[in-house]
């Protein structure tokens, strides 16, 4: 469904990404009392990018508590109070800041079900946010979703959509295994049809954001409009893209992505994280695997460049994938000059 | 000493012959009459044998190269012997290479032949399931890789008829049948034969015989019996001339795959029905097996095509040869016998084609008459 369906239909709700993660949020403590939020500046200024306004007022100073600039110490907490029985939304500001908390999520939160042989359970969801797009700098842009990937026992969410994100966040506050939801700072003033009835999106359910035959896009978080907008372009030269947005990473819907790929024979992937040892990689290994025969062309990966990001706005353009650059990519593997 | 395998003479007018399969390779041990390669004439496939014991050194020809008969094609002798240098052995003593300068520039530029050649998975796969060779599809990839794309256009091309290249053994037979029928001027001559008493002569035969007889094994010993008194059609025709042969080599045509060959009985009428029925079959199993061992050159042929229903055909001469019989099916059919009679009888009709150019009819008809006498009256 295109923005333009989304806003024409006056009988949709269209509300912003920041306003879904809230709603979701609310309903989620609403609907049970063991959740509670923590962060940086969350309660009383309602976070920076304004995803928790108004919730302290609604559940109080016991659920909604302003932390410390301290997230090796809050996330500790979040893994102990989750560990004992609680429904900790723990908020690190940007994924960047995540190395401070690493140990806590990668040695323990990841690691607690596994070593109490499934006694234990750490139903944490740590809420982050990254990506690059606002000349934040190298220490304030990074797309780390790739550390977290790697390491057995954390599920990895990154929602492109309002709709996606309210669905899936309410989804990982319920699951009993941490959660490391990574959000993105271009996405939080997107707007998007959300039900106002509460509903849930189930992991492991990659979504068709765009259905087409001639290549398969695949695309996350704040690569999925971008990939969108250049499938319409592509669309004006004849070019059908079929763009598969698989929501979460872990658990990764291969098989959505594999039917597409057997669809289309051709495949681009593209990622803001930088090339280097990144999801799209392993995306790519497993569609030459187990959908060799079908492959019409190389498969590309499209991804950041192999450098910090620049603060310069117009250096950090040239570091992760535009909409000119999937427009090329997708023309390269259709062999299109 | 090393000796040389040579390839051998396959057939009178046979010049060269493909090496088809070698079935020992260098280095095997040999010994005298082991098979170590199969080849192939115009006509056939033949063994060639290993005549002494020792180890195959060196194969002189690859698979489907073909040699010149009488020439060595492999040479056997005791592992790690030399080879004599002055026989076909050239490839074997390095020389010191010369400087390649001009191969250079031409390899890197130009796909040589054997160079990997770029297929995308998608277009090995359709071309697989449309039984579309890649061989023969051009890749309109970067590099010339073959797409998806480009196995489909090769596989609408496809015509919905299929030209089909004559195989060597094809070519052959096109090629004498051809010449025969333009060049020579056949003439016909059929009979009708009674075979109800050579049939019942068979059945008491057959019944205590080690290996059974067949019509036409009972046909060849009376063609070979009956040519003894007509040495003019047991010859070989040219323009302005005619060769008598003294053996009566009676050849019969087995169909093969794709083909027609003509495996021959030596002498044939100097052999017992038993040695004719032995033969007869040997060569058909190894005709159609692919295998014949060289064979006497044929100087008459018989072709039947009863076993199939047919009545009656007019053959092509086999040439160079006089004639050819044809044989049709024995039938039971009303037979007016020598008393007037109308009666039921076992009957063939026999077509004789001749070259008019070497003998007339009443010869021919005199001929016939006799093999319908020895027929009507068949015994061993």
């Amino acid at each position: 469904m295109t923005a333009e369906q989304e806003t024409s239909s006056c009988e949709e709700r269209v509300i912003m990404y920041r306003e879904a993660l809230n709603e979701a949020l609310r309903e989620e403590m609403e609907r049970d009392s063991t959740v509670f939020l923590m962060g940086e500046g969350i309660a009383q200024r309602g976070g920076s990018y304004k995803v928790t306004v108004g919730l302290l007022d609604a559940f109080g100073p016991r659920r909604v508590i302003d932390t410390p600039i301290s997230e090796a110490s809050f996330t500790s907490c979040g893994v102990g109070a989750a560990a004992t029985g609680m429904r900790p939304v723990v908020e690190i500001l940007f994924i960047d800041f995540t190395s401070l908390a690493i140990d806590q999520i990668v040695n323990q939160a990841a690691k607690y079900r596994f070593m109490t042989g499934g006694r234990g359970r750490v139903p944490m969801v740590l809420r982050t946010q990254g990506g690059s797009g606002n000349g934040l700098a190298a220490q304030h842009s990074q797309s780390l979703e790739a550390w977290y990937y790697h390491v057995p026992g954390l599920k990895v969410v990154m929602p492109a959509t309002a709709y996606d994100a309210k669905g899936l966040l309410k989804s990982a506050i319920r699951d009993d295994d941490p959660v490391i939801f990574i959000e993105h700072k271009l996405l939080y003033m997107s707007k998007g049809h959300v039900p106002a009835e509460g509903y849930t999106i189930p992991f492991g359910q990659a979504d068709v954001k765009r259905t087409g035959k001639d290549v398969t896009l695949v695309a996350w978080s704040g690569m999925v409009p971008r990939a969108l907008a250049a499938a319409e372009s592509l669309a004006a030269e004849g070019i059908d893209v079929e763009v598969v947005d698989p929501r979460t990473l872990v658990p990764l819907d291969k098989e959505t992505i594999l039917a597409s790929v057997r669809k289309t024979e051709h495949v681009v992937i593209v990622q803001e994280a930088v090339r280097r040892g990144g999801v799209a990689s392993d995306i790519c290994s497993i569609i030459q695997e187990e959908a060799f025969d079908y492959l019409n062309a190389p498969i590309r990966v499209l991804a950041g460049k192999n450098t910090p990001i620049p603060f310069n706005l117009n250096l950090e353009r040239l570091c992760v994938p535009q909409e000119q650059d999937i427009i090329q990519a997708v023309k390269q593997v259709r062999y299109v000059q | 000493m090393a000796q040389a395998v040579l390839m051998p003479q396959v057939g009178q007018d046979i010049e060269t012959a493909i090496l088809v399969e070698w079935t020992a390779q260098v280095g095997d041990a040999v010994k005298p009459d082991d098979v170590i390669a199969l080849v192939e004439s115009d006509k056939a496939t033949f063994e060639v044998q290993a005549l002494e014991a020792g180890v195959l050194l060196k194969q002189l020809l690859g698979e489907g190269e073909e040699g010149k008969v009488l020439e060595p094609i492999a040479w056997i002798g005791q592992p790690g012997e030399q080879i004599e240098p002055d026989i076909g052995a050239d490839e074997s003593s390095p020389k010191p290479e010369a400087p390649q300068i001009e191969s250079v520039a031409p390899a890197a530029s130009m796909p040589s032949e054997g160079e990997h050649v770029a297929v995308a998975p998608a277009a090995r796969r359709i071309a697989r399931e449309r039984g579309v060779d890649l061989s023969t599809v051009t890749g309109t990839g970067p590099g010339g890789r073959i797409l998806k794309e480009d196995v489909l256009a090769a596989a609408a091309q496809r015509p919905s008829s299929e030209g089909v290249v004559f195989s060597k053994l094809r070519r052959k037979v096109a090629e004498r049948l051809t010449y025969s029928q333009r060049n020579i001027p056949h003439f016909y001559l059929y009979v009708d034969v009674n075979m109800s008493e050579a049939l019942k002569w068979r059945r008491n035969y057959n019944q205590e015989a080690a290996v059974k007889a067949t019509i036409t094994d009972m046909i060849v010993q009376a063609v070979g019996r009956s040519l003894t008194r007509f040495p003019k059609l047991n010859a070989h025709v040219a323009d302005d001339k005619m060769i008598l042969h003294q053996d009566i080599n009676i050849g019969i045509a087995v169909s093969v795959e794709d083909g027609l060959v003509v495996p021959v009985l030596a002498r044939a009428d100097t052999l017992s029905l038993e040695q004719i029925s032995q033969q007869v079959r040997e060569n058909a199993e190894g005709a159609r097996g692919g295998v014949l061992r060289p064979q006497a050159t044929g100087t008459f042929t018989i072709s039947n095509l009863g076993m199939h229903g047919v009545g009656m055909f007019l053959p092509i001469i086999n040439p160079p040869e006089c004639a050819i019989l044809g044989v049709g099916a024995v039938t039971k059919r009303p037979y007016v016998t020598d008393a007037t009679e109308l009666r039921v009888a076992e009957v063939v009709t026999l077509a004789l084609a001749c070259d008019h150019r070497a003998v007339d009819g009443t010869y021919a008809a005199a001929f016939l008459d006799e093999l319908k006498q020895i027929l009507e009256h068949f015994s061993d």
